[in-house]
This record gives C-alpha cells, sequence and structure tokens, in this order.
C-alpha cells in the first residue's frame, strides 16, 4: 500500500481486507498467447491490406467469402422447436438433425464468413415472442445487430427485443477457445477436443441448476435477480468437443440505458426476459451455432 | 528467438495473471468482467510485448492497459453484456468477519465515478507513484493528486456511514 499516501484509518482497514476469496482462474497463459497470436497477425493483416496489391486480394477472399456462403453449413433447415429441446429421453442431446447438411466442419473460417453463417443460425433459431422484433443495439459494434467478431475471441451477438409486453435485450456467445488447461508429460498446453477434461458441474448454488448429458455436454441454468426489478436468464452450453453457446436474456433493452459517461442501473421493462429458459435452452443446443478457428 | 519471447511473456503472465485480475476486480467489482479485462490486457501485453519488454516497463504498460481496457468497457452502450460461462460469483461469509469490510469496499469503490476509482485502486491498491500513474492514465500529476483526495475523502466517508448507521440504531 502507497507509503506516501495519507489514507484514512476506514479505508485503509477496508484495502487490508483484501478481496477475499477469489474464484479459480480460468485464463491460461497457453490459451492467451494463442489468442496474442491471433491478433498479432490481424495487426499485421490491417496493416498489409493498406497495400494496393492486398486490396485487391481482400476483393478477392470477399467474393470467394459470398460464394462459398451458399454452401456454408447452418445456411438450410429451420431452428428446432423452442419449446421441445431436442434431448433423447436418456438425457443424451440428440444426434444431428437429418435435414443437416453433410458438409464436413471446417477447421478454420474466417470471421466474414462465420458472421454470416452465425447471422443465418440465428435466423433460424431464434424464436421470438408473437409480436416481436429485433432491434439493433445502439453503439453495438460494426452497428449490426447480428453475430461479430470479438477481439478476445469467439462470436458475439448482442440485440434488443421487443414486444408488446416491452423491450428485453439478448446476447449470445459462441466461442470454442475457452479450453481448459491440460498438462501433458509435466508441460501445460490448450487442450485439444481429444484431450479435453469432463465437465464437471459446479458445486449446488440456489440460483444454479446443471445437467451433465451423456455424451459429455454440460448445460447449465442461472436464474438472477438483479436490483430494480431486473431478472437475468443465462443458460449455457459446452459441448464435449470444446465449442461453448451462451444465451442470456434480460427483461431490459441495452437501448433503455441513456447514452451518458455513466449511465445509471438499469431498470426493468417487462416481467420477465423476452425468451423463456426452454427457449434459450433449445437456442443454445442448436448445432448451427459453432465456432471454429479463425484463419 | 519467437520461443524465448513466448518464454519470457509465459513466464511474466505466470507470475501476474493473479495480480492483474485483483486489480481489475477492484476496478470493475465483478470477477468475471475482471477475468475478461486481464485477457484483453495480457493479450494486448503479448501482441507489444517485443517493444514493451525492450523498454523494460512491462508492469506500467499492463497496468495502462488494464485501465484503459476498463474505462473503454465503462463507456461501452450495449451494456447487456455480461459473459457468466459458468457460474456466478456468490459471496459467502467468513468466519473472520473480513467479509464485510470487503463487501463494503467493493461497494464504495464502486460508486466511485470510473476514473476516480481508477485513480484510487493504482495510487493505493497498486501502490504506483503519482508519476506512473498520470502516465497511466494518460492525464497530469494535479489531476492524480486532487482525484486520489476527492477518491480517498469519498470512500472513507461511504465507508464510514454503514458503522455510524449502526452505531446510531444501538443508540436507541
Amino acid at each position: 500500500m502507497s507509503s506516501d499516501l495519507d489514507i484514512p484509518s476506514s479505508v485503509l482497514a477496508a484495502l487490508r481486507g483484501g478481496v477475499g476469496e477469489e474464484p479459480p482462474l480460468r485464463l491460461t497463459v497457453p490459451d492467451l498467447i494463442a489468442r496474442g497470436r491471433r491478433a498479432r497477425r490481424g495487426r499485421q493483416l490491417r496493416h498489409a491490406a493498406g497495400s494496393l496489391a492486398t486490396v485487391s486480394l481482400v476483393g478477392g477472399v470477399a467474393a470467394t467469402s459470398v460464394a462459398v456462403l451458399h454452401s456454408s453449413p447452418g445456411t438450410g433447415g429451420g431452428g428446432r422447436s423452442a419449446a421441445q429441446p431436442s434431448r433423447s429421453a436418456s438425457g443424451s442431446p440428440t444426434p444431428q438433425s437429418s435435414a443437416e447438411p453433410a458438409v464436413p466442419p471446417p477447421a478454420t473460417e474466417p470471421p466474414a464468413r462465420a458472421t454470416a453463417r452465425l447471422d443465418r443460425a440465428l435466423d433460424a433459431a431464434l424464436r421470438l415472442p408473437p409480436g416481436g422484433r429485433r432491434v439493433r443495439v445502439t453503439g453495438s459494434p460494426d452497428g449490426r445487430a447480428g453475430a461479430f467478431y470479438a477481439s478476445q475471441g469467439g462470436y458475439k451477438s448482442v440485440l434488443d427485443i421487443v414486444d408488446p409486453a416491452g423491450a428485453g435485450n439478448l446476447f449470445i456467445e459462441v466461442d470454442g477457445t475457452r479450453r481448459a488447461s491440460c498438462r501433458t508429460a509435466g508441460t501445460e498446453t490448450t487442450c485439444t477436443a481429444d484431450s479435453l477434461p469432463a465437465y464437471q458441474c459446479p458445486a449446488p448454488q440456489p440460483n444454479l441448476s446443471c445437467t451433465i448429458f451423456a455424451d459429455g455436454t454440460m448445460v447449465t441454468v442461472t436464474r438472477q435477480s438483479e436490483a430494480h426489478g431486473v431478472i437475468r436468464w443465462t443458460v449455457s452450453e459446452a459441448r464435449p468437443d470444446g465449442n461453448s453457446v451462451l444465451a442470456t436474456a434480460l427483461n431490459y433493452g441495452a437501448n433503455s440505458v441513456p447514452q451518458v459517461k455513466n449511465p445509471p442501473d438499469p431498470v426493468a421493462q417487462r416481467p420477465t426476459p423476452p425468451l423463456t429458459i426452454a427457449q434459450l435452452t433449445a437456442l443454445v443446443h442448436d448445432p448451427r451455432l459453432a465456432y471454429y478457428p479463425r484463419n | 528467438m519467437a520461443e524465448d519471447a513466448d518464454s519470457d511473456f509465459s513466464a511474466y503472465a505466470g507470475a501476474r495473471v493473479g495480480a492483474l485480475r485483483r486489480s481489475a476486480y477492484l476496478l470493475c467489482g465483478d470477477w468475471h468482467k475482471a477475468e475478461d479485462l486481464t485477457q484483453t490486457t495480457l493479450v494486448k501485453l503479448y501482441v507489444a510485448w517485443p517493444r514493451v519488454q525492450r523498454a523494460e516497463r512491462v508492469d506500467a504498460y499492463a497496468r495502462a492497459t488494464l485501465v484503459r481496457a476498463f474505462l473503454d468497457d465503462g463507456r461501452r452502450r450495449w451494456r447487456g453484456e455480461r459473459p457468466t460461462r459458468d457460474l456466478p460469483d456468490l459471496p459467502t461469509p467468513d468466519p473472520s468477519g473480513g467479509w464485510s469490510d470487503r463487501l463494503d469496499l467493493a461497494r464504495a469503490l464502486a460508486r466511485l465515478p470510473a476514473r476516480m476509482r481508477a485513480v484510487v485502486v493504482l495510487r493505493c491498491w497498486d501502490d504506483l507513484s503519482i508519476a506512473e500513474t498520470a502516465r497511466a492514465l494518460d492525464c497530469s500529476e494535479g489531476t492524480v493528486k486532487s482525484q486520489t483526495s476527492r477518491g480517498l475523502a469519498l470512500l472513507r466517508q461511504l465507508l464510514e456511514e454503514p458503522a455510524r448507521a449502526t452505531q446510531t440504531e444501538g443508540d436507541h
């Protein structure tokens, strides 16, 4: 603690109390390095894109991406019924529908293609309430209501849903890189799909339910009540291949927060979030919402 | 060469990730967001590692990046995002009684404006000098001094409020 400061005794006592018990650290150094390498590559690419030659190359790639989109996985077929999340009686997630195109998943995928693919998947999977519509969140990256690549890795989508009951917010994250750390021959590495350890449900808590299915998929549901009547429902699915999808629905719209430097706490704008837990569960279980490393 | 740099970064990140996350927690008051801020900081540090390491200002760069990531995060309009992949961290009282102090500190810090909070955390928790804090926040040393003074006064007031209230209740 700074010795050249005249810190009031009450503040000093509070500072000495520290931050208390810390939750387990999920960041691993190999994962940080992998993300750092991707960020460095992206930066180099942006620099390179300044030259005329690269501009033409990027144009070619974009054209190719558009052409590939028409045959990308997840562009066909409708979503599952939100009211009937497809779990078998044994509790195991059902295999992919036969309507899914028999296209092998790509090893890597450029962000432009991934965001378009995920947009289409969301369009098909998202079951809006009657009379509901999607509204772009003011200030969202790229000014889009659809998926966007997050610099920390993975793809996210944030949108408001407005229906006669009021405005709500939906946040979706699709990621495949936040894996546990594996130790092989004494060396810590990022887990591969094969070496990924089995998921384990966290300790029981009143607002959390967790289920591990026969194939190793873990689904957690949290129901949180916050100040000013705000309700936050979160469903996340961690899949055996390392993919994870998270969906959070709130009963206030992000657009309702005033655009000031330090906005006040949000206030509920409808009795419950716009999507039910069952709808959120169906959403995170949709196999079209999947992450492939960017290239 | 690249392997050496990675090895140096690994050693640094392994040693400092916990401290950075604790600072981030005091800034934002949420362990999940703190982890995201720490990740953002270390990824940016990795990208800039060769340059930062040569200049021998790794800690200063990491602190400045963390604070800027926190301030940038606060400016975002789409505030619906709160990644909670696993669990919300529910506070559990510890038998030593320290929990109350920590809760009060976190609550009191949360009521300070973002930049003032950053100044107080950097000065009082991370033990940065006035000059280092000014560099991290890209502001003048005078601003750091005044923000520290005001921040500590406000913190004191906020921390002593519950105690006064309890005392008053006890008097009746």
